[in-house]
C-alpha cells in the first residue's frame, strides 16, 4: 500500500519511495528515507498528511503521501479507524 | 590582529538567529517557522582580545545545491572558509537535525556543536548526555539557551579553542558499508588540484556520487565523468542509499544520548488535534484572523484617537505661537500644513500599526503560522499555488517588501514567481491610514466593515491573479507539499518586543524621512508656481494634478488633489494621506470633516479606496520584486498590472454603485 491509505494512527515502515529526483530529496531532508518509521498523527481534507517522522512533525501533500509505498507495523484494530471512518459508520447506522 | 570567522549553520527554525542576536545586539527577526531568515547576515563582536565575523545563513535540512538557501550556504563554506563552523542543533528535534551534522563534519572544517531548545527537552522530562554526543560525533557540544543568555561565553570560549588549536579534527566517519567500495573508486580518479586536498577527497567523492552537478564542475575529468555514469547505470540510487546510511548512523547514536521517555505525546500534538482539526481548523483560523482585525482596529484607535488630539492642539498651538512672534506666513503654513499636517497626519496610525504587528508577531513566534500553510493547502491548489505561498501573502499584511523576500521558501520557481505577483495585493499596514480616513468620513459607525470589504477584496485580487497566472505565464506543476510543522511555544516578550519596535521605529523613521520631506516638497509645490507665489490651484503640483485627473473620472474622483495624493503614494501608501493632509489642510478641522466637502461621494470615496488598495505597489516594494524576480521586465510587469487592475476594478465598482444608487 502506499500511505495515501494510511489513517490516523497508523504505524508504518517505509519500503520504498517512488517520487521524483527532487521530491525525494526533500523527502530525504525531513527524514523520510527508505526504511524510515512513520506515525500518521491525522490526516486532512484527505490532501494532506500530518507525520511524525524521527521525532519531528512534517506535513505531505497526497500527491507526495502517494509515492510513499509503506507497510503496516501492525494490524488496524477497530479502535484504530479513523475519524472519518468512523462517523461514516455511526452515522449510516443511525439510518 | 587577525578575525576569526564563524558561520552559524543549522536547520530552518533551530534557533540560529536568536543566537546571533544575542551576540552581536541585532534585531534581526525570529519566527516559529522554517524559512524566516532568507539572506546572509554578518556581525562583528570582540571577546579576550579576538575579533569575530559571525555570520547568520538561512536555514538548511542538508548541504547540496538544490534550492537557493542550500546554495548560498554551500558556497559559502566552499568559498569564505569560515575558521569554524558553528553548527546549531535543535535538541528537541535531534535526529533530524544530526543529519545535516553528519553532512557537516563530513567535510573537514572545523565543527563545533551549539544546542538549542534545551528547555524545550527538559520541560519533556527527556535529558541529553552532551558527554556522550561529544564523543560519538568526535566534536565540542556545548548547549545554549539564547532567549536567556545562558551557554553564550561557554560557547564562545569554545569556538576559540577551536579556531587557534592545530591539529585537524578528525570526527568518526560514517560508515557507508557496501557502498564504500565505489566511494573508493570515485576518490582515486579524483584529481590532484588546489580545493582537492587529503581530507576533502573523501566528502568530494561522497558529493559526486550524489549527483552533486556544481561540484562535479570543479573536478571534472573525462575517467571520472566515464566512472559515475557507470555507476549511475548500475541500478544502485547512491543518493538514496547515502542518506539512508547517514540517517542510520545517526540512529544509532541519538538512543546513546537521550534519555527518558520519547514516544509520550507532547503537548504541540495535542494541540494541533485541535488547531489543524479537519473541521475546525478553518473557522479557527477565521476568527483568528478576524481578531487580529478587530484587535487592530479598536486598541489601535483607542490610542489613536489621543495622538489625533495631540497633533490638533500641536497645530493650533504652533499657529498662535508663531502668530504672536511674528514668524512669516508661509513658514506658519510650512510647519503647520507640511510638517504636522503631513507627518502627523501619519504618525497618529502608529498605534494601530504597532497592533497589527504584535497580532503578527504572536501568531509566527507561536508557530501557528506554518499550520495555516496546512489548512490553507486545500484552497489554495485550488488557484494553483502550494498552502505554503499563503505565508508570504499573510505576511503581506504587514508589510510586502519582506513578505515578497520569505516567498523564496517556495521550492518551485513557477509558485515563487506567482507568489511574488500576488502578495503586493494583500493590504499591507501602509494602506490601513487610507482605510480608516475615508471610512470615517463616509461610512461613520460602520468602518471596521467598510475596511474589512477591502482586505477581502484584495485577497480576492491576489488569488485569482495567482490562478490566471498559473494558467498563464507561470504554467507548471503545482509544487508539492512538503512542511515541517514547528513545535508550539509560549511567544517570548522579548522577541515580539523587538519585532514590534523595530516596525514601530521603521514607521517613524519613514514619518520623520520619506513622509517628511515628500510633505514638504508637496507643499512647495503646492504654494509656487513656476512664477513664483501662487493660488493653489495654480500651483505645480495642481497642474500635475490635473493632467492625471481625467484618468480617474470613470471612479467618480478625477479631481487634481486626489490624482496628486495618488501620484505621491507611489512612493510608500501612507504618503496619500500625509499628502491629502498637506493638499487639504488639517488646520480648519479634520481631515474626514473636509474630505466630504471637496467633492468625494461614498461611493467614490469607496472607489478610492478600492483603487489605492489595488494600484502600484511601493517604491520599495517595486524594488524588492526587481531583485527577487532578478529582472527589470518582471518588474515593470507588475507595475503595470497593477495599476490596470487597480483602474479596471475601481471603474466598475463605482460604476456598479452607480446603477443601485
Ligand atoms: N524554547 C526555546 N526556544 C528557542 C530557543 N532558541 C530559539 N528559540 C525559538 O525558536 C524559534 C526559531 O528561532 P530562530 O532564531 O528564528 O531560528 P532560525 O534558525 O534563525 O530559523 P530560520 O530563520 O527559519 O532559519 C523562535 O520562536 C525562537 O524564539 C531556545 O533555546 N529555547
Amino acid at each position: 500500500m502506499t500511505l495515501i491509505d494510511g489513517r490516523k494512527g497508523d504505524l508504518a515502515t517505509i519500503i520504498a519511495v517512488h517520487n521524483d529526483q527532487k521530491t525525494k530529496k526533500r523527502l530525504q531532508d525531513m527524514g523520510i528515507t527508505k526504511g524510515a518509521q512513520v506515525k500518521v498523527m491525522s490526516v486532512y481534507g484527505k490532501n494532506a498528511y500530518i507525520l511524525k517522522i524521527r521525532g519531528s512533525r512534517v506535513v505531505l501533500g497526497a500527491d507526495v503521501a502517494a509515492g510513499l509505498e509503506v507497510e503496516l507495523d501492525h494490524v488496524r484494530s477497530k479502535g484504530e479507524q479513523g475519524g472519518r471512518e468512523f462517523i461514516r459508520k455511526h452515522l449510516t447506522a443511525k439510518k | 590582529m587577525n578575525t576569526i570567522k564563524v558561520a552559524l549553520i543549522g536547520n530552518p527554525n533551530c534557533g540560529k538567529t536568536t543566537l546571533f542576536n544575542a551576540y552581536t545586539g541585532a534585531k534581526h527577526k525570529v519566527g516559529n517557522w522554517p524559512g524566516v531568515t532568507v539572506e546572509k547576515r554578518e556581525g562583528l563582536l570582540h571577546h579576550d582580545g579576538n575579533h569575530i565575523t559571525l555570520v547568520d545563513l538561512p536555514g538548511i535540512y542538508s548541504i547540496s545545491p538544490y534550492s537557493l538557501e542550500e546554495k548560498l550556504t554551500q558556497e559559502y563554506i566552499l568559498n569564505y572558509d569560515p575558521d569554524v563552523i558553528v553548527n546549531v542543533v535543535d535538541a528537541s528535534n535531534l535526529e533530524r537535525n544530526l543529519y545535516l551534522t553528519a553532512q557537516l563534519l563530513e567535510m573537514g572544517k572545523p565543527v563545533v556543536l551549539a544546542l538549542t531548545m534545551v528547555d524545550v527537552l527538559e520541560a519533556r522530562r527527556i535529558t541529553l548526555n552532551t558527554d556522550k554526543l561529544s564523543k560519538a560525533l568526535g566534536v565540542d557540544v556545548v548547549p545554549v539557551t539564547a532567549l536567556r543568555n545562558l551557554g553564550l561565553k561557554n560557547l564562545l570560549h569554545t569556538v576559540i579553542r577551536r579556531s587557534k588549536a592545530k591539529e585537524v579534527q578528525e570526527p568518526p566517519g560514517i560508515p557507508y558499508g557496501e557502498l564504500e567500495e565505489a566511494i573508493a573508486q570515485v576518490e582515486s580518479l579524483l584529481p590532484v588540484q588546489e580545493g582537492v586536498e587529503e581530507r576533502f577527497r573523501r566528502w568530494i567523492a561522497i558529493k559526486l556520487l550524489e549527483g552533486d552537478g556544481s561540484i562535479l564542475q570543479k573536478v571534472e575529468t573525462p575517467e571520472l565523468k566515464a566512472l559515475l555514469e557507470k555507476l549511475a547505470a548500475s541500478g544502485v540510487h547512491y543518493e538514496e542509499e547515502l542518506a539512508i546510511k547517514k540517517y542510520g548512523h545517526v540512529q544509532e547514536i541519538v538512543p546513546q544520548v537521550l534519555e527518558g521517555d520519547e514516544g509520550r505525546e507532547i503537548l504541540s500534538d495535542r494541540i494541533d488535534r485541535i488547531l489543524t482539526h479537519e473541521l475546525l481548523g478553518i473557522p479557527i483560523f477565521l476568527a483568528m484572523m478576524g481578531l487580529v482585525f478587530v484587535f487592530t482596529f479598536t486598541v489601535g484607535n483607542h490610542f489613536a484617537g489621543l495622538m489625533e488630539g495631540f497633533f490638533g492642539f500641536a497645530g493650533s498651538f504652533v499657529t498662535s505661537r508663531f502668530g504672536a512672534w511674528g514668524v512669516a506666513e508661509w513658514m506658519t503654513s510650512l510647519v503647520v500644513d507640511g510638517i504636522i499636517g503631513g507627518v502627523g497626519g501619519i504618525l497618529i496610525f502608529l498605534p494601530n500599526i504597532a497592533a497589527l504587528f504584535v497580532a503578527m508577531s504572536l501568531m509566527e513566534d507561536s508557530g501557528y503560522m506554518a499550520r495555516i500553510a496546512l489548512i490553507m493547502d486545500k484552497i489554495m491548489r485550488r488557484f494553483g499555488l502550494s498552502g505554503k505561498a499563503f505565508i508570504p501573502m499573510i505576511l503581506g499584511f504587514g508589510c510586502s517588501v519582506p513578505a515578497i523576500m520569505t516567498a523564496r521558501t517556495l521550492e518551485d520557481e513557477r509558485d515563487r514567481l506567482a507568489t511574488i505577483m500576488v502578495t503586493p495585493f494583500m493590504s499591507c499596514s501602509a494602506r490601513f491610514p487610507i482605510y480608516v480616513l475615508f471610512s470615517r468620513a463616509f461610512f461613520p459607525g460602520r468602518e471596521i466593515l467598510v475596511t474589512l470589504t477591502l482586505y477581502v477584496l484584495g485577497i480576492l485580487v491576489a488569488v485569482l491573479t495567482a490562478l490566471l497566472f498559473k494558467r498563464t505565464l507561470a504554467k507548471g506543476e503545482k509544487g508539492a507539499l512538503i512542511l515541517e510543522l514547528p513545535n508550539y511555544k509560549l511567544p517570548s516578550w522579548k522577541t515580539t518586543g523587538i519585532f514590534v519596535w523595530e516596525k514601530v521605529r521603521g514607521y517613524i523613521v519613514r514619518a520623520g524621512t520619506i513622509i517628511f520631506i515628500a510633505s514638504i516638497f508637496l507643499w512647495f509645490i503646492l504654494e509656487y508656481n513656476f512664477s513664483g507665489k501662487a493660488e493653489m490651484s495654480a500651483s505645480i503640483g495642481a497642474s500635475i494634478g490635473k493632467a492625471i485627473a481625467p484618468a480617474f473620472s470613470p471612479m467618480g474622483f478625477g479631481t487634481w488633489e486626489a490624482a496628486l495624493a495618488l501620484l505621491a503614494g507611489i512612493m510608500g501608501k501612507e504618503i496619500v494621506v500625509s499628502s491629502m493632509a498637506v493638499i487639504y489642510g488639517i488646520g480648519e478641522g479634520s481631515l474626514s470633516a473636509v474630505l466630504s466637502q471637496v467633492g468625494f461621494t461614498p461611493a467614490s470615496a469607496y472607489a478610492f479606496m478600492v483603487f489605492a488598495l489595488l494600484y502600484t505597489a511601493c517604491l520599495a516594494t517595486l524594488g524588492v520584486i526587481k531583485k527577487e524576480t532578478n529582472s527589470w521586465r518582471w518588474m515593470f510587469f507588475a507595475f503595470g498590472y497593477q495599476l490596470g487592475v487597480a483602474w479596471v476594478v475601481s471603474a466598475l465598482i463605482y460604476q456598479v454603485i452607480g446603477l443601485f444608487a
